[in-house]
């Protein structure tokens, strides 16, 4: 199947590379798009979509929390000071870290998977759950541009996920439907995908049996329990393993979207050849079924199209895309990725400009653009959970709202409020924002932290260069900053000419300075700042 | 998945929000800018005026949405019901799950409440509260997702994209030269399809009626003329006698000013009628009764404090989630298992915060304004699963409290006998939840019959009302 159109190269401007670059990465500064739109313009638009997204995440830059590290038997042993809600917002600064500063594309998809693959992290036992957590989040940002039928079966298997959808009780002749109907509905086929109610009740009880160990004895993060997943039971009582108990299995032949998973049929009773990675497993044979579906290739790519272009995909772009995703990249995600980004539809015209950020695109592309410092972890913290995104606490199993246009359902009347305020933290350093100032901040909150004194959160001489800082030069200047701030969008000529008129009617004397952190609010709370 | 799964129906034919903003776009951007609607004026007579839509005297409506599919049998438990073998049959299916009969809170013909809904049981003692049965629709879909929205909509199995209370927001301020966004107001972070509709513009989403202001003091410089805020009402259309603000090309775009400026408009209001009931809220002592992480009851608070600023409000939605029981809806360890787990203590959290917005609302000589309902986008099955859960079903019993209440079980309890059962173990509905809305349109919001069927597009004419609720007077 051949890739969709290509962009041509004479459609390649800085209009397009800004797009690529909003929408692939997280926006940049005025000298990072210009840069962009220049290798593109040398090298060709498969070398600026290749730089993107052959970037590889460096982890030493971006480590995971000390704390988690050095883990021993369970969350709080060794580390029984460190406060419930510090750890909480280390977790969301290493995932800001790596938006912020790894590698963009890979990062992206991060936050797709978190979204596609949502883990409350309460659903875990209170005393493992940020082990639990951590390696689940490790899990998706290890497979994020990786390959799809390796992290749904890596997905299948964890721990956070188990304990999410209560596969980890679920068990033959007490089935718990809960993974088996959302790995229809949500993680492949998608709602009126094309299975049925019995086919919920096939999934489910082909996933029936598996467990992983409540209360394991880890020896730190990566203990190789962590691999050692497999079916059987722990005895909390005696702290022993059963692998042998294949009671809580259902072996019977099952029918699922029309194939038939065969009878796990045993020579021995508690024949203990069933674990992991046997591809007769009956939950292993299930996702491969479920993977030979062109549905769920095509209800992938158009999620992920959704995610990165435009909510709807041109049917015939679907079809291409859907068809090489499954049978040509064999659901590899970085090849998906590179058809998408090279073809002419992603850089429709309707498509450019008309996305409205989400709560991480919008703090990282402002912060970017603004040239503000980043903030550590509580102030980061507290701007997601206002923005209505925690990591941890994702509002359903359906994950988060997804950035299309239609209705969004990022954008309530209230955090609409707070996006409007939203710059007068990096402008004025307005901390009452936030009402919940309850997080615990550290070195990496100054200078956001009310800790510490008020800074310069912007950087002003960046922002408005020393040529068109007179008053006189008003004109040139809300131009300049409509280039910076609203890459996509013109003023319109009322609103150019009253920031205009602001700016001149400053008072000699008067605090010019103030006047201009003022216009850049102002700018950047226009509902245009939303979009990208 | 989408939030609106009936997006992706095959082949379904759909108004896209471009088609919409083309033929409305006009309406809409007219109700926003006119000086009129705006003015200070406006907002002072609205919250003075004593009738027409968003008064400080009339009807009130709360929806109590219950998210998850809250358990229906063991909230009104058939303990003692022999028709149709009812109670046999739910005591056999749950033998882990079942509230025994001797615990529940008796209302009449052999049902009982779960013994965590004290409260709601004195209302049923005072007369307010009606109770029914078996309510649903044809062909139930068990997905959160897509039944959620079928419950927001009021279309079942249909591919639509507009609320049942956005299209009431229209049907009030159509004609009347527009309302204010805040007459239906969503204690929620994330915006309700239930106040979608094609005018877009009615109805407001927030969390914390108390930050919902814009950011506009003390940097010191220039705030005498013109303020900065009026310096970006202006900007984003608000204020401007001849730009709307929105665009017509951009429908995202749109959709985000829209936003903005129903933030910069509602936001005064609200803000004005906490001002107003400041000193006098609350009034009700319960409040101190209530745990601090109940955030059901904290919504209802705040909800309690707009009601007592007069703010002009029809419709007040909120929701209280956790219902979605798999696993651990009852402690197998307790005394009496079902008085133990998730579902007690969400039950416990739902009649403590009913308990003190009623009492508040009854203090503040509001109760006969309010009716109060909930939703839930499915019951259970009749069976527990293997993990002291249940597992997605389909009909379950609706809650209707307030002082227009003709207290009573309606409806009817869907036949729990296997043969009888949908949808692996659900029941079927015995009536159509649109009659509940049907009814407090009709009788509490003042729809006439005749325009009922724009409010409830696609419900069948012949759908009849429901007697639990008089006529608000």
């Amino acid at each position: 199947m051949p890739a969709p159109p290509l962009l041509p190269q004479s459609s390649w401007t800085r209009r397009t590379a800004s797009h690529l670059l909003s929408r692939g990465a997280f926006s940049g500064t005025p000298e990072e798009h210009e840069a962009f739109y220049q290798l593109g313009n040398t090298s060709g638009v498969a070398a600026a979509v290749d730089s993107l997204i052959n970037q590889t995440a460096d982890l030493s830059a971006n480590p995971l929390p000390s704390w988690l590290e050095g883990f021993s038997n369970g969350d709080f042993e060794g580390d029984a000071e460190l406060p419930y809600l510090y750890r909480e917002s280390t977790l969301i600064g290493w995932f800001y870290q790596q938006c912020r500063h790894g590698a963009p594309v890979a990062a992206k998809m991060w936050k797709f998977w978190i979204d596609h693959f949502p883990v409350q992290i309460a659903t875990s036992p209170f005393d493992t759950r940020f082990v639990v957590y951590s390696r689940y989040l490790d899990l998706l940002r290890q497979n994020a541009v990786g390959n799809f039928d390796t992290l749904l079966r890596e997905v299948s298997w964890s721990e956070g996920m188990m304990a999410m959808l209560d596969l980890q009780q679920s068990q033959k002749g007490r089935v718990n439907e809960n993974f088996g109907r959302e790995l229809l509905e949500l993680f492949t086929l998608g709602v009126e995908g094309g299975y049925t109610e019995s086919d919920v009740q096939a999934a489910a009880d082909a996933f029936t049996g598996r467990r992983f160990r409540s209360n394991p004895p880890y020896t730190n993060f990566r203990h190789e329990a962590y691999l050692d997943n497999q079916i059987g039971l722990w005895d909390a009582e005696t702290s022993t393993w059963h692998p042998e108990q294949y009671t809580y299995i259902d072996e019977s032949e099952k029918t699922l979207l029309g194939e038939t998973l065969p009878s796990l049929e045993r020579t021995l009773p508690g024949d203990p050849r069933i674990t992991r990675g046997d591809p007769n497993e009956h939950g292993e044979l299930a996702i491969t079924i479920i993977l030979n579906q062109p549905q769920t290739a095509r209800y992938l790519v158009e999620k992920i199209w959704r995610y990165f272009a435009s909510p709807e995909i041109p049917p015939t772009i679907l079809a291409d895309l859907a068809d090489r995703f499954r049978n040509d990249h064999n659901y590899e995600i970085t090849p998906l990725l590179r058809d998408i980004f090279l073809s002419a539809a992603f850089y429709a015209p309707e498509a450019i400009g008309t996305q409205i950020k989400d709560p991480v695109d919008l703090i990282i592309s402002s912060q970017k653009m603004l040239g503000a410092a980043d903030t550590g972890i509580a102030t980061t913290s507290e701007l997601f959970e206002e923005l209505g995104y925690v990591l941890y606490a994702p509002p359903n199993i359906a994950g988060w709202p997804e950035p299309d246009g239609e209705g969004n359902q990022w954008l309530s009347t209230g955090s609409m409020m707070f996006r409007l305020n939203l710059h007068s933290l990096f402008t004025h350093g307005e901390r009452s924002l936030f009402q919940r100032s309850w997080r615990i901040p550290d070195a990496s909150d100054a200078p956001y932290s009310s800790e510490f004194p008020f800074p310069d959160f912007i950087d002003l001489n960046a922002l408005i260069p020393k040529v068109v800082r007179d008053p006189k030069d008003a004109a040139l200047l809300i131009d300049h900053l409509n280039d910076r701030l609203l890459p996509f969008h013109r003023l319109r000529p009322d609103q150019r000419r009253s920031l205009i008129q602001h700016i001149r009617r400053t008072r000699s004397g008067s605090d010019l300075e103030g006047v201009y952190r003022e216009v850049i609010r102002q700018i950047a709370s226009l509902p245009e700042f939303q979009m990208q | 998945m989408r939030r609106n799964p009936i997006h992706d129906l095959p082949g379904a034919s759909r108004l896209t929000r471009r088609d919409v903003l083309r033929t409305s776009l006009l309406g809409a951007a007219a109700k926003f800018t006119a000086p009129a609607f705006i003015g200070e004026g406006f907002l002072n007579q609205a919250m003075a005026a004593s009738d027409g839509p968003g008064s400080a005297d009339g009807p009130i409506v709360l929806v109590v949405q219950l998210t998850g599919g809250n358990d229906g049998l063991n909230t009104v438990v058939p303990a003692n019901v022999s028709a149709q073998n009812a109670s046999s049959i739910y005591y056999d299916e749950r033998p882990n799950l079942a509230v025994p009969a001797s615990s529940v809170l008796n209302l009449s013909d052999g049902f009982g409440l779960h013994p965590a809904l004290s409260s709601l049981h004195s209302v049923w003692g005072e007369g307010d509260l009606a109770i029914i049965n078996g309510v649903g629709y044809n062909n139930p879909n068990l997905s959160h997702f897509a039944s959620t929205d079928y419950w927001h909509t009021a279309q079942p199995n249909a591919p639509v994209r507009d609320g049942w209370l956005g299209r009431f927001f229209d049907h009030q301020c159509s004609g009347t030269g527009g309302c204010e966004p805040t007459i239906g107001v969503n204690i929620d972070s994330r915006p309700n399809l239930a106040f979608f509709s094609e005018e877009g513009t009615a109805g407001i989403s927030m969390e914390r009626p108390d930050a919902f202001r814009w950011r506009d003091e003390d940097y010191g410089y220039q705030v005498e003329d013109p303020t900065m805020e009026s310096l970006y009402r202006r900007a984003t259309g608000i204020d401007h006698p001849l730009v709307s603000g929105i665009s017509g090309t951009d429908p995202a775009l749109a959709y985000v000013q829209q936003a903005a400026q129903s933030a910069m408009i509602s936001s005064r209001t609200v803000k004005c009628a906490l001002e107003a009931g400041a000193t006098t809220f609350p009034t009700s002592s319960k409040w101190d009764d209530v745990e601090d992480n109940n955030y059901f009851a904290r919504r209802l608070r705040e909800i309690a404090s707009m009601i007592n600023g007069g703010l002009n409000t029809e419709v007040y939605y909120v929701e209280q989630g956790g219902y979605d029981t798999h696993a651990d809806q009852i402690d197998p360890n307790a005394a009496i298992a079902a008085l133990g787990g998730r579902h007690n203590q969400l039950l416990t959290e739902l009649n403590e915060g009913l308990d003190a917005f009623i009492s508040e609302m009854k203090a503040q000589g509001n109760w006969d304004r309010l009716c109060i309902f909930t939703v839930s986008e499915f019951g259970r099955k009749v069976i527990e699963n293997g993990t002291n859960g249940t597992d997605h079903g389909a009909a379950a019993p609706v809650f209707v409290m307030g002082g227009g209440v003709n207290a009573g079980l309606y409806g009817s309890l869907p036949n729990l006998n296997e043969a009888n059962r949908i949808k692996n173990d659900s029941l079927a509905a015995t009536v159509d939840f649109r009659q509940i809305y049907k009814t407090v349109l009709q009788q509490w919001l003042g729809v006439p019959s005749g325009n009922i069927s724009q409010v409830l597009q696609g419900t069948p004419g012949s759908l009849p009302t429901i007697p639990f609720l008089n006529a608000f007077s």
